[in-house]
């Protein structure tokens, strides 16, 4: 088919320019719009993502698109070995990237990965594993804790 | 990160956490704790649970004079997840939300909504019903308004009909709501929640003899009377031998239990509402003259119909992979079969989902304020496997 070898050129933040190809550029909701609309005849320039972080993505959907074939067990074991290997800093630009280049598996898979993270975390451990602001005064947080006491009574 | 996360994939990343954690990031910081208490969140969170987590049911038995009321996986060892504390009568479960009446032989109607898996409960406010001959009782969700509702019929000396009492929970008060007009008489039993209204059964004496049986529903958004039609072959049986369940996710089934018969039928009616789509699937014999006919208690997830055969001996059943009509022959060794209590009654049978709902609402059950309700909390948590 021809429409797949069509190429779609992506720049990012820091200059690096990928070649895509359509197949696999359309894993991304808003890029197969921008081609619907005819606009993605010219390079397309992603703000906010890096070289780096764009080949992350790149290589997710066209692992995604060569695997349409095999079974759902191949894809989960590829998605979690993907997964495994991308650190906390890495995991949260790839949120912010799937975010907005609309690429909803992966952007499932990149939020379960934190909710893996913070399942069974207390509240001092999660703002610490992702840098958050305790920005309730101790009273404030005292009360919400008494009013979840049981939350905290034994693991989950 | 919370700063610069997207508030789009902090909302994915709650929602796929089980109660528990979700109710601990509340103390993170300001921001996680009003998204999570914001009533869009508890709907996108109860939707995640309910498509990704395995089925669980609600079982209400008796052993020894002692009721119990527990959680349990609708799986093939009905593996038990909790122990709750037993409330005095189960109108419904919806949403992980259970509507219980707190005195069932009193008709002052006290109501409480009760959350388990999050421990909280909200008192309704008294219905102040007037003379009532005997009243119904069912509770259902909204999915227009987000809204969880109560309705309440009620039958007067005469036999008619009363005005029916609708609760909000959005607006936290009873109002009425025009009766229906038709002659359709029903028994007092709970109303099923299925397809965004509450049903029950209805009859009529025919003039020709034997009963005109139909549904009556009442739709919780719309909050308009329905009636559905049952198969004409019905007629024959009195209004005690009939009773309903819901089957599936939208459709019901009509349960033939006559008192001196011996046998028991299954009517599923396939699509919601098609009248033409009332379906015999089962008959059920007594195996031999000691034995009791085996009784239907519900459905499970899979489609499958529970039956207790005996002493709390419950086995499940395809009914696609029966013939339609055919017998059963209950003494196949190849049946299996669940124990939930060896020598236990089942009462009751529900279908649950863990939930947040009311999280934004209600009371703690364990606070000070309340330590003689009855929804007690003190032997509630002999939790199994977490969540």
């Amino acid at each position: 088919m021809a429409s797949t070898l069509k190429k779609i050129i992506l720049k990012s933040c820091d200059g690096k320019i990928l070649e895509v190809e359509e197949a696999v550029a359309v894993q991304s909701q808003m890029i197969k719009n921008m081609i619907e609309d005819d606009c993605a005849n010219e390079e397309i320039p992603l703000p906010d993502i890096t070289g780096e972080i764009l080949s992350m993505i790149i290589e997710y959907c066209k692992m995604h698109v060569d695997g349409e074939n095999n079974s759902n067990n191949e894809l989960i074991a590829r998605d979690a070995d993907f997964i495994t290997r991308v650190d906390l800093n890495t995991l949260y630009y790839l949120i912010v990237a799937a975010n907005f280049l609309n690429v909803k598996s992966l952007l499932d898979l990149t939020c379960q990965r934190v909710a893996d993270i913070i399942k069974g975390k207390s509240p001092e451990e999660i703002r610490l594993t992702f840098n958050i602001k305790n920005d309730f005064t101790p009273e404030e947080e005292e009360e919400i804790r008494k009013k979840n006491a049981w939350a905290f009574d034994y693991k989950d | 990160m919370s700063d610069y996360m997207p508030v789009e994939a902090i909302l994915k990343i709650l929602s796929t956490l089980p109660i528990k954690s979700v109710v601990k990031c509340r103390s993170v910081c300001k921001s996680w704790n009003t998204l999570i208490s914001n009533p869009s969140f508890i709907l996108a969170h109860l939707q995640a649970s309910l498509s990704n987590n395995t089925p669980i049911l609600l079982i209400g038995c008796e052993k020894h004079s002692r009721e119990t009321l527990s959680l349990h996986h609708d799986n093939d060892g009905f593996d038990k997840l909790k122990q709750l504390p037993f409330p005095p009568f189960v109108v419904g479960s919806c949403n992980g939300l259970i509507c219980v009446q707190l005195d069932y032989y009193d008709y002052d109607l006290d109501f409480v909504l009760w959350n388990p898996s999050i421990q909280n409960y909200i008192s309704l406010p008294q219905a102040n019903i007037c003379e009532v001959e005997h009243f119904n009782v069912g509770f259902g969700f909204d999915s227009r308004t987000n809204d969880y509702k109560l309705l309440i019929l009620g039958v007067d000396k005469d036999g008619s009909w009363i005005e029916p009492y609708l609760f909000s929970l959005n607006e936290n008060c009873w109002k009425r709501v025009n009766a229906f007009s038709t002659n359709y008489d029903f028994l007092p039993v709970p109303l099923h929640f299925v397809n965004g209204a509450v049903h029950w059964l209805g009859y009529q004496k025919r003039n020709s003899g034997g009963h005109s049986h139909v549904i009556l529903g009442f739709d919780l958004s719309a909050e308009v009377f329905s009636v559905i039609s049952l198969p004409q072959s019905l007629t024959g049986f009195s209004p005690f031998d009939l009773s309903i369940m819901k089957y599936g996710e939208s459709s019901f089934v009509v349960s033939i239990d006559p008192l001196i018969e011996e046998f028991h039928e299954l009517w599923v009616m396939k699509e919601y509402g098609g009248v033409e789509s009332w379906t015999k699937v089962l008959t059920l014999y007594r195996v031999d003259r000691y034995a009791s006919i085996p009784r239907v208690l519900g459905f499970r997830k899979n489609g499958k119909v529970l039956l207790e055969v005996d002493d709390g001996k419950m086995t499940s059943l395809d009914l696609n992979s029966q013939q339609v009509g055919a017998s059963l022959d209950l003494n196949c060794e190849l049946m299996e079969f669940h124990g939930v209590e060896v020598g236990a009654d089942i009462l009751s049978l529900n279908s649950y989902v863990k939930s947040l709902v009311l999280l934004d609402k209600a009371v703690d059950v364990s606070s000070e304020s309340d330590v003689n309700h009855p929804i007690d909390s003190s032997d509630s948590d002999e939790s199994i496997g977490g969540d």
